[in-house]
C-alpha cells in the first residue's frame, strides 16, 4: 500500500510544481533567470489576490532594514499547498528565495519559503 | 346565453381540447441533458496551446501581429510587462478566460447555461433558448453567447455543446505570453464542449479574429472532482493588492509599504508622492 501512496504523493507534488510554474500572469518584471535568497525578519504575511505577498525586513550590508515585497502565488494556490492567513506571523525569522526585480528595487517573486536552517517551511507545522 | 350560444362555445371547447391534445402527442420526447456538475480544473499548460509553444509550434499570428510579439517580448525581456491585460487586473475574456487558472463550474438549465469561474468570479451566459443575435450587443469582456445542445448519438441525452461567442472587449491577450487579440475586436469564438469519459470534459475552441493568419483551433481539456465539502472553492478579487500599475507606456511596481511606484527595469525613475 505505501508504493501507490508514494505515488500519488509524487504525482500531487508534481502537479503542485506545475501550477505553481505556470504564473496567470506573464512575470516579466523578475530576472527569472538569477534568483536570490536572503533571511529576514516578517513584517507582514498578506493572504490576498491577485497575489499572497510577504513583506519582509532584511538588514543590507550597511546595516540598515530594507523592507521587501515579495510576491507569491495566489490564495487558491496558497490554499491548496496548505497555508493560511496566519502561517506566517509578524516576528518569524524566515529565509525565502525569489526571482528580484530587473530594477534592483526591493521586490520579488518568491519561489520557495525555508527555515532559518535552511530547511524546506512546512506551513503544516505552524498549526 | 341563449342554448345556441352555449352549444357554440362548448363546441369550441371541445376543438381547442382536442387541438392541444393532438398537440402533445405530436411533441418530440425530451432529450435530457447531461450531468457536468462538480468543480473542474484545468488540464495542460496556461499557453492558449495547452501543450506548450515550444512542442507544437508558435502561434498562427498574421506578420503585423507576429510583428508586435516579438516588440513586446523585446520590452519584457527588459521588465517591462505588456501584452497581458490581466497582469494590471483586466478581466482575462474570451477566449483566454477558458484557460481556466483556477477551477470552475458548469451551471446548465435548459434556457442557459453558466460558466462559473473562480478565475476573476468570472460568469458566462451560454443561451441556449433558440434565441438569435440581439440587433445591438454591447461589447464585453465575456462577449454574448448562443448555444446549441446536440444528441450526436441519439441515445436522447445531450452529448455536446456548441457556442458561438461574439461582442468581445478588448484589449486581450489569448495568454501570458505577449500572443495578443487584434485591436479591431471583431474575434469570434466557437466552442464544442464535449464531457468524453467520467473525468475528462473537452473544450474544442475555434478563434477567429485578425491578428491570425487563419481560424486557430484548440483543444482544452479539464479534469473533474464530484462536487463534496472538500472541493475548495476559492474568491478572487485581482484589485484587493495588485502592485503592477501601467501608466501610459510604463509599468510600475506598487510598493505600498514605502508608498513609492518602484521601476521594474533598469533606468527607470522611482515615483515618490509629493507632500
Amino acid at each position: 500500500m505505501k508504493i501507490p501512496s508514494l505515488l500519488l504523493s509524487c504525482l500531487a507534488a508534481f502537479f503542485i510544481f506545475v501550477q505553481a510554474a505556470s504564473a496567470h500572469h506573464s512575470t516579466a518584471i523578475y530576472d527569472m533567470e538569477n534568483p536570490v535568497e536572503l533571511q529576514g525578519r516578517v513584517v507582514e504575511l498578506q493572504f490576498t489576490n491577485p497575489h499572497v505577498f510577504i513583506i519582509l525586513a532584511v538588514e543590507n550590508e550597511s546595516g540598515e532594514e530594507v523592507i521587501w515585497s515579495l510576491e507569491g502565488s495566489n490564495t487558491s494556490l496558497m490554499l491548496r499547498r496548505g497555508w493560511r492567513p496566519d502561517t506566517l506571523k509578524a516576528g518569524d525569522e524566515i529565509r525565502i528565495n525569489f526571482r528580484p526585480l530587473h530594477s534592483g528595487a526591493p521586490g520579488g517573486n518568491f519561489r520557495e519559503v525555508k527555515n532559518i536552517d535552511g530547511t524546506s517551511f512546512d506551513p503544516a507545522s505552524t498549526r | 346565453m341563449n342554448t345556441t350560444r352555449i352549444l357554440f362555445l362548448a363546441g369550441i371547447s371541445l376543438l381547442l381540447s382536442a387541438c392541444e391534445q393532438n398537440t402533445q402527442v405530436a411533441e418530440t420526447p425530451s432529450i435530457q441533458y447531461p450531468d457536468w456538475s462538480g468543480q473542474w480544473s484545468r488540464i495542460g499548460s496556461l499557453n492558449w496551446q495547452p501543450e506548450g509553444y515550444a512542442e507544437v509550434g508558435p502561434p498562427p499570428l498574421s506578420p503585423e501581429y507576429q510583428a508586435r510579439r516579438e516588440e513586446y517580448q523585446a520590452l519584457r525581456n527588459q521588465g517591462v510587462l505588456v501584452g497581458d491585460p490581466p497582469a494590471a487586473c483586466l478581466p482575462p475574456g474570451m477566449p483566454r478566460l477558458m484557460t481556466m487558472s483556477f477551477p470552475f463550474e458548469m451551471v446548465i438549465t435548459e434556457q442557459t447555461s453558466y460558466i462559473l469561474a473562480d478565475w476573476d468570479s468570472a460568469v458566462r451566459r451560454i443561451f441556449t433558448d433558440g434565441r438569435d443575435w440581439p440587433d445591438y450587443m454591447l461589447p464585453e469582456f465575456n462577449g454574448y453567447s448562443i448555444g446549441q445542445w446536440h444528441d450526436e448519438n441519439e441515445d436522447g441525452v445531450y452529448e455536446m455543446l456548441s457556442v458561438e461567442t461574439r461582442a468581445i472587449k478588448g484589449p486581450r491577450s489569448f495568454d501570458s505570453t505577449a500572443v495578443v487579440l487584434h485591436d479591431n475586436n471583431e474575434t469570434v469564438v466557437l466552442e464544442e464542449f464535449r464531457r468524453i469519459d467520467e473525468t475528462t470534459l473537452e473544450n474544442t475552441i475555434t478563434t477567429i479574429d485578425d491578428a491570425l493568419s487563419g481560424p486557430w483551433t484548440v483543444q482544452r481539456r479539464y479534469s473533474h472532482e464530484s462536487f463534496s465539502e472538500d472541493v475548495l472553492w476559492v474568491e478572487y478579487v485581482c484589485a484587493e493588492n495588485n502592485r503592477h500599475i501601467n501608466l501610459g507606456d510604463e509599468w510600475y511596481f506598487l510598493n505600498k509599504e514605502e508608498g513609492t511606484l518602484d521601476p521594474t527595469r533598469e533606468g527607470q525613475s522611482r515615483l515618490v508622492p509629493e507632500d
